[in-house]
């Protein structure tokens, strides 16, 4: 049974004097352990998938299950907890609790879920070894450059272990080296079995997923598991 | 999370902006310390105001006078009648008379008490030197300092010394124009009274100069609670009386009104420090929009995020308390310090202005959370409707 299945899912949002389609008739199932890249426009619904997976959002229609659970019946608390549980995320922006230092931020989740703090600071240190960020322990983590605090983030969403790891645009604001250190670790938490869902606009990417999919104005427009962009996908993405 | 570590994030995250925290601190010290301080004054101006009212058993006796004193005499038939009531213990009596002292070659006009032995017991006199007299004592006299000085002597020096006095009894009391007697008599003491020249001597040397009736009587109760029921017995006797718990109960209900002025002057104080917690708590919370966000994100439950917020706003209620019990204590103590010194160039007794009951600190404890958590709820259920997806908000 795949890890998430989603079925003619759609979501709507209501705005004041008009609804907005931002997702129609997604159909996409994710196996467990594997790397999947969605890339798209901007606007063309990537990171409200992603917020829908997360249960961040509901959707209007259509059916949505991750291990079997249909997320969208949960109660707000229910989804939190489900979330905490199965869920890591890397943004493109880092976003930190300005008062706790390096260490104290990755093992944050662990606090979050009633881990002592020894314990907590233990399981964030191997974290933070595991993404080559070990010496910044105890800088704060506004003290860092980009692609440091975007390795540190990745270490916050290693910590918790959880099986899937979100990652919404994690290279966007770092250069190219920052960046390929930064896939490096994904590919080796994927190699790991966690399974990866990884948004970006970078087609250079395309090699490190097993499978791709492009979205264009709310809908999956292909899907593909080769290393270079089809060129039908690659001419549907550049119509008007 | 556990409280320790949650404990822990909100005081650190309070002292990442010191110079805010130290602010709203000092508003809530100050709201507290001034609340404290009124009240501490107003309970202090009272216990000053009260103590000699309810020294020497004060409430447990009545003051009886005659209503209409050509009529009603407090007369020893009277005052035996008096006696047999059940709720009395003993009565005193007093005879206000005009006279005379006489030291030496020197003759001073002075009004005196003629009382029974047992009237300094009930009542609140102080001696500056001398004793009172036992029951035995007869041919004595007291003198106020006043009276002392009149003659150019101290009060500790004219103690064992003779003098010749003259009571003149008035008509009302039973004498007549001419009821005037002379006596000798050895000062035994010297009232503690610099403003008033006056003396006492005995009941028997106001009926050997023909007075009949006492001027006033001091009635003392077996019992406190038995007082209303003493006064109705000697009112019926055709006696006027008065009690001492009527004018403390005066007191008591103007000293309510003075706190609730202060009460009203310090909640101004109150009322901005709530303001600028508010504020503060208000302009954390806004600070920190995706910081929230990002919590409920890793997975944050409802009760973690506000509690965050709660729990800085008992935070700084508390430290407010404890801040402002020590702001008290130091402009107490400088108060204090300045009235000691004041009091030392005055010769005079120092005084304790203030007093704080420990019902006040344990009012005040709890009053301070209270408001301190109540001013927090805003920002802290606000915390609980920040949008997760706020922290894409910037992205």
């Amino acid at each position: 049974m795949p890890l998430i299945q989603i079925q003619n899912l759609t979501k709507t949002f209501d705005l004041p004097g008009r609804k907005v389609e931002v997702l129609r008739d997604i159909d996409l199932d994710i196996k467990e352990g594997e790397y999947l890249l969605i890339f798209g426009p901007s606007g063309c619904g990537k990171t409200t998938l992603l917020n829908l997976i997360l249960g961040l959002e509901t959707p209007t229609s259509g059916k949505l299950k991750i291990k079997d659970v249909n997320t969208a019946k949960l109660t707000p608390q229910e989804r939190t907890a489900f979330r905490y549980k199965n869920f890591s995320t890397v943004y493109q922006n880092s976003i930190w609790l300005k008062s706790l230092n390096v260490l104290e931020n990755v093992a944050l989740p662990l606090y979050l879920g009633g881990m002592s703090e020894s314990e907590a600071k233990d399981k964030a240190k191997e974290a933070l070894k595991l993404a080559h960020t070990a010496e910044f322990e105890l800088s704060r983590p506004n003290e860092l450059s980009s692609g440091e605090q975007q390795r540190v983030s990745l270490a916050r969403a290693m910590v918790t272990d959880a099986q899937i790891i979100i990652a919404d645009e994690p290279t966007g604001n770092l250069d190219s080296k920052a960046g390929h250190e930064l896939m490096k670790t994904l590919d080796h938490l994927h190699n790991l079995g966690k399974t990866i869902i990884l948004v970006t606009h970078n087609l250079s990417y395309l090699v490190h997923a097993d499978t791709k999919i492009a979205m264009k104005d709310g809908q999956i427009i292909g899907r593909f598991t080769e290393n270079a962009l089809p060129h039908n996908i690659k001419e549907m993405l550049e119509e008007e | 999370m556990k409280f320790i570590l949650l404990l822990k994030l909100v005081l650190r995250n309070m002292l990442s902006r010191k110079l805010r925290f130290a602010f709203t601190l000092l508003a809530s010290a100050i709201a507290v310390g001034s609340i404290i301080f009124l009240f501490s004054l107003g309970y202090g101006l009272e216990s000053i105001s009260t103590e000699q009212l309810v020294k020497s058993d004060a409430l447990s006796q009545i003051e009886a006078t005659s209503s209409k004193p050509t009529d009603t005499k407090l007369s020893d038939e009277m005052i035996s009648q008096i006696k047999s009531i059940g709720e009395v213990d003993s009565v005193a009596s007093s005879t206000s008379l005009a006279g005379k002292i006489t030291i030496g070659d020197k003759t001073l006009d002075n009004p005196f008490y003629a009382v029974s032995n047992n009237y300094f017991a009930m009542s609140s006199i102080e001696l500056s030197a001398g004793s009172f007299p036992s029951q035995q004592d007869k041919n004595y006299i007291l003198i106020s300092d006043k009276a002392a000085l009149a003659f150019g002597i101290k009060s500790q020096d004219i103690v064992g010394q003779e003098l010749q006095y003259q009571l003149i009894v008035p008509p009302v009391l039973g004498g007549s124009d001419t009821s005037k007697k002379d006596f000798t008599g050895t000062v035994i003491g010297t009232i503690s009274d610099s403003g008033s020249a006056y003396a006492y001597v005995q009941d028997a040397d106001a009926v050997s100069a023909g007075a009949v009736s006492r001027s006033i009587l001091k009635i003392k109760s077996t019992n406190k609670n038995d007082i209303p029921a003493l006064r109705k017995k000697v009112e019926d006797m055709g006696l006027k009386t008065s009690y001492v718990g009527d004018t403390l109960e005066q007191m008591n209900k103007f000293f309510n009104y003075f706190r609730m002025i202060l009460a009203a002057l310090g909640a101004i104080g109150v009322i901005i420090a709530i303001l600028g917690m508010f504020n503060t708590l208000t302009v954390s919370l806004m600070e920190r929009v995706r910081e929230v966000s990002l919590l409920k994100i890793l997975g944050s439950d409802d009760k973690t995020i506000f509690w965050m917020f709660a729990l800085e706003s008992l935070i700084f209620g508390f430290l407010g308390f404890v801040s402002g019990i020590v702001l008290f204590l130091i402009s107490k103590s400088i108060i204090m310090g300045l009235f000691s010194r004041l009091a030392e160039r005055l010769n005079n007794e120092m005084v304790n202005i203030f007093n704080t009951p420990t019902t006040l600190m344990v009012i005040a404890f709890i009053a301070t959370l209270t408001l301190a958590f109540l001013t927090g709820l805003f920002p802290a259920r606000r915390a609980l409707r920040v949008n997760p997806l706020d922290v894409q908000k910037f992205e």
